[in-house]
């Protein structure tokens, strides 16, 4: 069942809504990365899908094409995709650790 | 530059397009002498477009931003990387990308198969030249991160197989970020 949950205090009005299937490790993420966390929801609810490739922000590639990473900073990842209707446009299926060093 | 005062067009000089004190033409090269009577007209040009200074020795030196000069430094830097990995795929593409990557700049190149290597082979060449041709390396840096990103989840089987399982919409909520507050107070 979907559910809308609120932020502490006034949320930030983006394009879009950002849902989630991992909703723990988001929230996991959001208290241990406050402020790298509220600037990748910010890019992701106004720029989800940039047309150009950028270090923190970009589209995965070979099995991955259609998923997009942001970089939450050097330990952490948020993977999403588009969501399957006009409703929801920005889903997140992965907020956690980033791989072993591969950069 | 021309500024627009009450329907007439004034032309004012900005830095860059004042002439040189010497009366010498824009392209010929700045002489020490010159640079010390008229180096803030040869610092203000410098910004727009580099300038050549030819010194009492005989030695020809380009002044330039900084910005420039190191995007010149990283690009030249990114074809030499570029050139050698295209000199070593071209040499192994019949063989698994896993025994020949540690050989390049890309070494992550061996989780994946032949036919996504040649991908990103096209892929670099091409952002390799469009970086020359727009003057900023962000795509073709963006994109590499994204390939090894992309190495780096296919090293996690479970990671893998979790982004590529079907998702349950009927289990999706949507999230909210950290509040202003929250950002401040762990700041503080």
């Amino acid at each position: 069942m979907t559910r809308e949950v609120y932020a502490p205090k006034g949320r930030y009005s983006g394009s879009h809504k950002v849902y989630c299937t991992v909703y723990r490790e988001w929230n996991k993420l959001c208290q241990n990365r406050p402020g790298p966390m509220r600037r990748c929801y910010i890019e992701l609810a106004d720029n989800p899908f940039p047309s150009l490739q950028a270090n923190r922000h970009h589209q995965l590639r070979g099995k991955l094409k259609g998923f997009w990473e942001y970089e939450v900073d050097s330990g952490a990842r948020v993977r999403y995709k588009r969501g399957p209707d006009d409703r929801v446009i920005v889903l997140v299926v992965y907020a956690g650790p980033a791989p072993s060093d591969t950069h | 530059m021309a500024r627009a005062i009450a329907g007439k067009r004034i032309l004012v000089p900005t830095s860059a397009a004042r002439g040189r004190a010497s009366g010498r033409s824009a392209d010929a090269p700045w002489g020490p002498t010159e640079i010390q009577r008229d180096y803030r007209t040869l610092l203000d040009r410098a910004k727009d477009v580099p300038q050549e200074v030819l010194d009492s020795d005989g030695e020809l030196l380009v002044i330039q931003t900084k910005g420039v000069a190191e995007f010149q430094r990283r690009l030249q830097a990114q074809v030499a990387e570029t050139a050698r990995f295209l000199a070593t795929y071209n040499e192994h593409r019949e063989i698994p990308p896993s025994e020949w990557a540690m050989q390049t700049a890309y070494p992550w190149l061996a989780a994946f198969s032949g036919d996504e290597v040649e991908e990103f082979a096209s892929e670099l060449v091409g952002d390799t030249f469009d970086a020359a041709q727009r003057g900023t390396l962000e795509h073709l840096e963006g994109n590499l991160r994204a390939w090894a990103s992309t190495a780096g989840v296919y090293g996690q089987p479970d990671a893998m197989r979790a982004l590529l399982s079907p998702v349950d919409l009927e289990g999706i909520i949507e999230v909210l970020p950290p509040s202003e507050g929250q950002v401040r107070a762990a700041q503080a």
